[in-house]
């Protein structure tokens, strides 16, 4: 296998660009996907996506790289009908912040066909959204809102941390039968890893654990796996076991209460708010089922209960740092057995 | 078939015209029944007095065309050949039923006869016939959507969005407004700026017509020319229906927004049936003796339907826990 | 006091034409602001009063709207008083006919009617002698004129206030009576044989459908069945002459059956009817059209007849605003 570099973003793009190859049903839609649609100079691959990720795909497939009005809910509901009758359209909406103009058409439409249907429906689609919080883009265009995704039954919801995921999951979500929420962060997107050139899928629900330990364990989500990882490098003769659930939806349980029944003690890492974001979510796993596993209280690190700041002092406080994360896993590490 | 004009329409597809009509007329009159015994849960919003529209619509459509729905949407998933022994087993919530009772009244859906499913969010449907125009443009299908609103459900943005997405990407689909006079309880001559919301479709540059919603060759000749013009890839437009409900909102609807007589006029005067029954008797294209005997084999269904439906087994309880995923 | 009824059909202007032609789409702001526009020519000639028809909200509101706009800003001369009659609304054409009775009834100098064909030929027969000024809301009308508001309420004012009077600004227009099965239905432009079993979505563009017309004028100018006669025969409004055109088995006239739509029909045989004469329509199984809509189910092509007979005195515009500039230059 050669083994090369490339950005979170050109694996999306790749994962795209390689499905659309072998199968004629995957199309991508949203605002701005190409750019520049109907536009007079005549490029109509002007952007790419607002931050260039799909660029060059229209000139690869004009017909199915399709720039759209500027109209969430019905884009998000072309990507349900449209799945329910034949296709695998990957819609995109733009920033996951704007689920709120557009959230019925997934939650109530797409996500429950199947179960509605009593099972006579498959809903093959993939939602692309960007989230996350670190480019000054203040409140409305930083959110992690994953869990409320998380939370609705018929959708799998997934976080790539890193290029190779990024690839790997990507081409399973569009393989998948089921609507897919493929969140992409985007502070990743510069972010270099090596990518295999050929195809290849990562499977949902398979926690990835990124170095194993005894003392600790840190189950860190997205851009956080990146952070925890700092946060580690700083730390001296703690042993600390690294997870990426990678989905959130299906979640790697097993993985997660395997880790803690080693360590007995765990450090949650989530970007969204904490009151039912996803850290309350897992800590209420160990809580309920490793219970007798822990020699500690569980902490979690996760953003204040507040909407994002747009100030850099600001975010850089909003965001769970790599300090505050090593502070965290110190201070558990530190604590002594059946506290 | 498609595209035929009302002076051609065969006596056959007549005769299944009316067939369709009953069955709707009479599924939803022994529902009400029914529902009054207790033994149907849920909340159920019968589509009678409506017929010629689901009818009119759905005559015109290919078994491979599909077709968004209301909550109202019984008869739009009769007209569409969904299975009726199978439907009222699903509003009684019985294993047998359309969505092995994990539906009911408000998600009845078939996609194998192009029903993607009565909907309990008001305005859900019309984004979802824009995926099927897509879907059919990307394949190369011939294939059309259709989503059936009503007038509460044309002031939502999903419909006023779906009508510009439409139009600027040049889908097949034809947007088919029910306006039975009210949303809900709240009057279209108060909640509709704007009495005919066929004319709404104008300032997005689609062709906006007014019909007769209680007329079914009425109905049938607009959608014909809607959906072959959406077929030949002439793009989507909008019919509005003047219909008329007979019900309330709901099952339980004391319907007191209503003038006292104007369920009774209606049925009396504006009757889809009995216009279609009077207009082709009179014109010598079907006889009463016909009619009379979809009558007699309509109710016979019916009967089964819901004897069938009051003996089947409720679904397992475990099920609750089954097709929430393909695979998880 | 001098007094105008003013009928606006808020329904109009969207039948299937729209799906199945190009025809012109006016929507209902429009019908407010062309309101407005003839209230300002109505005012201005000294009318004091218009009743109006209830009107759909986006009709009556942009009236109201535009009309304070201009009276706040004195910006034109002063408006009649408006009063809204107090009928029930339901979309159909008896709303039309209610309004008619009533403005009738109150007494009228003058009615405005804004609307279709469809809803002019409500006015045959319902009005007596008061002068109808027929405005059309959109371009695919025959009878109804598509001509600038303003200009029609002077005129319509001074016929109303009797600046010019009946005789010398209006035209005596002449009307159809069809009658079928113990129905009679009025037109004042065309009636047509239709074979089309069911009325449907009631507009004709099909020429095979079509077996014979009969019209009350023949206007080259015009669009619709009427313009198949306008292909044979020379018969301006005001003539003392309608005509009966049979299709089929003659020469192919290419005509202007529909907006965006010009086709070929063979023309069989044309006659001139007087006013005052009664024509049997061809026995044909179908529908009867009348002013291009067809509106009566004629079952296995039971006898028909259709009578010319005089019909509503039109204002004319081009003639009352003749007059009156010819009786400034004669003071």
């Amino acid at each position: 296998m050669m083994t090369r570099k490339i950005t979170y973003q050109k694996a999306i793009n790749e994962a795209i660009r390689q499905e659309m190859a072998v199968d004629p049903t995957v199309v991508l839609f949203g605002e701005d996907v190409a750019g520049g649609e109907g536009s007079a100079t005549g490029e109509d691959d002007a952007w790419g996506g607002v931050l260039g990720v799909t660029k060059g795909l229209k000139k690869l497939y004009p017909d199915r790289i399709l720039d759209t009005p500027l109209s969430e809910s019905a884009i998000m509901g072309t990507a349900a009908g449209a799945a329910a009758s034949g296709l695998k359209p990957i819609g995109e909406l733009m920033f996951i912040d704007f689920l709120g103009v557009c959230f019925d058409q997934i939650f109530n439409q797409a996500a429950k066909f199947r179960y509605m249907f009593g099972g006579k429906a498959e809903t093959p689609m993939v939602i692309r959204t960007m989230y996350g919080a670190g480019m000054n883009a203040a409140a409305q265009h930083s959110q992690a809102l994953y869990p409320i995704f998380t939370h609705i039954p018929g959708l799998k919801v997934v976080l790539p941390s890193n290029p190779y995921d990024a690839k790997g999951l990507l081409i399973s979500a569009i393989r998948d039968r089921d609507p897919v929420i493929f969140c992409e962060h985007k502070m990743l997107y510069p972010m270099k890893g090596e990518v295999p050139e050929e195809s290849y899928t990562v499977p949902f629900g398979v926690a990835n654990v990124l170095q194993a330990g005894d003392d600790v364990t840190v189950v860190a989500l997205g851009q956080m796996v990146g952070f925890a990882q700092q946060a580690i490098s700083m730390l001296d003769g703690v042993s600390v076991e690294l997870i990426d659930p990678r989905t959130t939806s299906p979640f790697d349980d097993e993985a997660v209460l395997r880790s803690v029944e080693k360590t007995g003690r765990l450090v949650i890492v989530d970007e969204s708010s904490p009151r039912c974001g996803m850290a309350a979510d897992v800590a209420s796993l160990v809580a309920t089922k490793g219970f007798n596993f822990l020699k500690a209280p569980i902490i979690n690190v996760t953003p204040p209960h507040t909407p994002v700041p747009f100030a850099t002092p600001l975010e850089r406080y909003y965001l769970p740092s790599p300090e505050r994360i090593a502070d965290a896993i110190s201070r558990l590490a530190s604590t002594k057995e059946n506290v | 078939m498609t595209g035929t004009a009302s002076g051609t329409i065969p006596a056959a597809e007549l005769l299944q015209a009316y067939r369709t009509m009953r069955t709707i007329r009479d599924f939803e009159e022994r529902v009400y029944k029914e529902f009054q015994t207790g033994q149907m849960p849920g909340f159920v919003h019968l589509y009678a007095g409506e017929e010629a529209v689901a009818t009119g619509v759905c005559d015109v459509l290919t078994p491979a065309d599909y077709i968004a729905s209301t909550h109202r949407g019984h008869g739009h998933a009769i007209a569409k050949g969904c299975d009726v022994v199978a439907m009222m087993a699903e509003l009684y919530g019985k294993a047998t039923g359309t969505c092995k009772g994990k539906g009911g009244s408000m998600h009845i859906a078939d996609l194998s006869t192009g029903m993607l499913g009565a909907n309990g969010i008001v305005g859900g449907g019309p984004p979802l016939v824009c995926g099927v125009g897509l879907s059919a443009k990307v394949r190369g299908t011939d294939q059309v959507g259709v989503s059936f609103t009503g007038d509460g459900g044309s002031n939502q943005g999903t419909f006023l969005e779906s009508l510009n997405f439409a139009a600027a990407m040049n889908l097949p689909v034809v947007f088919v407004v029910e306006n039975n006079g009210y949303a809900e309880s709240t009057a279209s001559s108060f909640h509709q700026s704007g009495i005919d919301v066929a004319k709404r479709a104008d300032g997005f540059g689609l062709p906006g017509v007014v019909v007769d919603g209680q007329d079914y060759f009425a109905v049938r000749e607009a959608a014909a020319e809607a959906v072959g013009r959406a077929r030949a890839g002439g793009g989507p437009s909008l019919i509005e229906c003047k219909t008329i409900r007979y019900f309330g909102h709901f099952i339980g609807d004391q319907q007191k927004y209503r003038a006292p007589n104007e369920v009774a006029d209606a049925r009396e005067h504006r009757d889809p049936l009995k216009n279609f029954r009077a207009r082709v008797t009179r014109a010598g294209v079907l006889t009463d003796e016909q009619l009379d005997a979809i009558d007699t084999e309509v109710a016979e269904l019916i009967d089964r339907a819901v004897a069938q439906a009051q003996a089947a087994p409720f679904p397992a309880p475990e099920s609750a826990l089954e097709d929430v995923y393909v695979s998880y | 006091m001098t007094r105008v009824g003013i009928i606006v059909n808020p329904a109009s202007g969207h039948d299937i034409r729209r799906l199945i032609s190009a025809a012109t789409v006016v929507d209902n702001s429009e019908k407010g602001a062309m309101t407005v526009r003839l209230l300002s020519g109505l005012g201005a000639t000294g009318v004091d009063e218009v009743l109006m028809m209830p009107a759909d909200l986006t009709v009556s509101r942009a009236i109201d709207r535009i009309t304070r706009s201009l009276v706040v800003q004195g910006l034109t001369a002063p408006m009649p008083r408006v009063t809204w009659l107090d009928l029930p609304t339901t979309y159909h054409a008896r709303d039309t006919i209610a309004a008619l009775a009533t403005m009738v009834e109150v007494g009228v100098d003058a009615l405005c009617v804004l609307g279709g064909d469809g809803t002019q030929r409500l006015v045959h027969g319902r009005v007596g002698e008061v002068p109808v000024l027929p405005l059309s809301t959109g371009t695919n009308n025959i009878y109804p004129v598509w001509t600038e508001a303003t200009v029609a309420g002077l005129a319509a004012g001074r016929v109303a206030t009797g600046q010019v009077s009946r005789e010398q600004g209006c035209v005596r227009e002449k009307a159809l009576e069809v009658t079928c099965g113990g129905r009679t239905e009025a037109a004042l432009v065309d009636v047509g044989v239709i074979s089309d079993t069911f009325a449907g979505a009631r507009a004709i563009w099909r020429p095979d459908h079509i077996h014979e017309v009969v019209v009350s004028f023949a206007d080259p100018c015009a669009i619709g069945l009427s313009s198949i006669a306008a292909s044979v025969i020379d018969l301006p409004r005001g003539s003392s002459h309608g005509a009966r055109v049979v299709i089929g088995d003659g020469r192919l006239h290419r005509v202007p059956i529909a907006p965006g739509l010009v086709v070929d029909v063979p023309v069989a045989e044309v006659t001139k009817v007087a006013v005052g004469e009664t024509v049997n329509l061809m026995p044909v199984a179908g529908t009867i059209s009348v002013d291009g809509e067809r509106e009566i189910e004629r079952y296995r092509g039971e006898p028909a007849t259709v009578r010319l007979t005089e019909g509503p005195w039109r204002i004319d515009v081009g003639r009352v605003l003749r007059a009156t500039r010819l009786q400034r230059d004669s003071a």
